[in-house]
């Protein structure tokens, strides 16, 4: 039984002790919790450094449980989105299943790389940072200029994926799309999940700007579809984690940080929610553009700190 | 066994957290929003 607690409370030190250390976890997580309601991600790449920095916590625990903490508040939000029909359900399918496996082709890509090129951890994963520091550069200036969506408008533009002859073809209903390629859809999971799998980072900030400008969803039904295919990645990455944990030096999951988080982040998801339906669709996105940019921030740092 | 076991506990409290909390943040939803209208002078 000890073994087991091992597994799901991994001991470390932290110089925060006793309510102060579970209230900041708690203010934390309800910051992280109003911007997945407002933007679709899961935001590790915030919160996972903050823990680290602000908390002493080791940064694979951390990791971990930020994960744990990110099933709660993307479950809270897809059963909100999915009442306000903010959700492309076939599209999240789709997305999720070619994420998965693009995350594990990723994950075997990377070692074999790394194999290729003499065994260098070190400077691949420097490289791989820098390539998705430009990914990320991009993307927050593609969203941030690409303001053309108007939502009052019936009238929607035929897609790159409608305009693909590679069937079998389906029907997005809620975006009033007719025949998007599901091989396109799966696709563009694949592709985003290797990209993740390959620089080791959890992609969650990917699959808002796939959804608005691989799929050419509106970005109020991109935020619900983004924490569907979130949910289901987290899952994923939670059950990788507890499948490969030890049980002699203990998982790297924390079930009482990820509840502390909890406590307090679901409140803030559904505070997101209601501020992200108050923006007009292009601020959402000139908005989230800012959070890329954060993101890509976070992962210099990281690359910065590696030299 | 034990591994398993720590795995689904992993998954399924936050999961069943997050479903918990739905109604619960729904009530507190109806009850401030109340409130707001109450004051406005809207109910």
């Amino acid at each position: 039984m000890s073994d087991y607690f091992q597994l799901i409370s991994p001991s470390f030190t932290s110089f925060l002790t006793g309510p102060v250390f579970f209230i900041s976890l708690a203010g934390l997580g309800f910051l992280i919790g109003i911007l997945a309601g407002v933007f679709g991600v899961g935001g590790g790449f915030l919160l996972v450094p903050l823990m680290n920095i602000f908390l002493g916590i080791p940064m694979d625990i951390a990791a971990g449980s930020a994960t744990c903490y990110i099933i709660g508040t993307s479950t809270t939000g897809v059963i909100k989105h999915f009442h306000k029909k903010n959700i492309e359900l076939k599209a999240a399918l789709y997305i999720s299943t070619g994420s998965m496996m693009g995350a594990v082709s990723g994950d075997i890509l990377q070692d074999s790389l790394i194999a290729f090129s003499g065994g260098n951890r070190i400077l691949f994963d420097q490289i791989m940072q820098g390539v998705f520091i430009l990914i990320l550069l991009v993307i927050a200036w593609v969203m941030s200029r690409e303001t053309s969506y108007d939502e009052k408008s019936d009238i929607r533009p035929v897609t790159f994926l409608q305009k693909l002859k590679l069937g079998p073809n389906t029907n997005l209903p809620m975006s009033g799309q007719i025949g998007v390629s599901i091989i396109g859809l799966f696709g563009i999971g694949f592709i985003g999940g290797l990209l993740t799998g390959l620089m080791g980072i959890s992609g969650g900030v990917l699959v808002m700007p796939i959804l608005v400008l691989g799929v050419g969803l509106a970005p109020h039904l991109a935020v619900g579809t983004s924490l569907a295919v979130v949910l289901v990645s987290s899952i994923s990455a939670v059950m990788k984690k507890g499948i490969s944990a030890n049980t002699v030096t203990g998982g790297k999951v924390s079930l009482p940080i990820a509840l502390s988080l909890l406590a307090a982040g679901t409140i803030g998801v559904r505070i997101g929610i209601t501020i992200s339906h108050k923006l007009h669709g292009n601020k959402l996105k000139k908005y989230f553009s800012i959070i890329v940019l954060a993101a890509a921030l976070m992962v210099a740092v990281k690359l910065l700190s590696s030299f | 066994m034990i591994k398993a076991l720590s795995v689904i506990t992993l998954v399924l409290i936050p999961l069943l957290w997050g479903i918990m909390m739905v109604p619960v943040l729904d009530f507190f939803e109806y009850i401030i929003l109340k409130i707001i209208r109450k004051s406005n002078g809207s109910v």
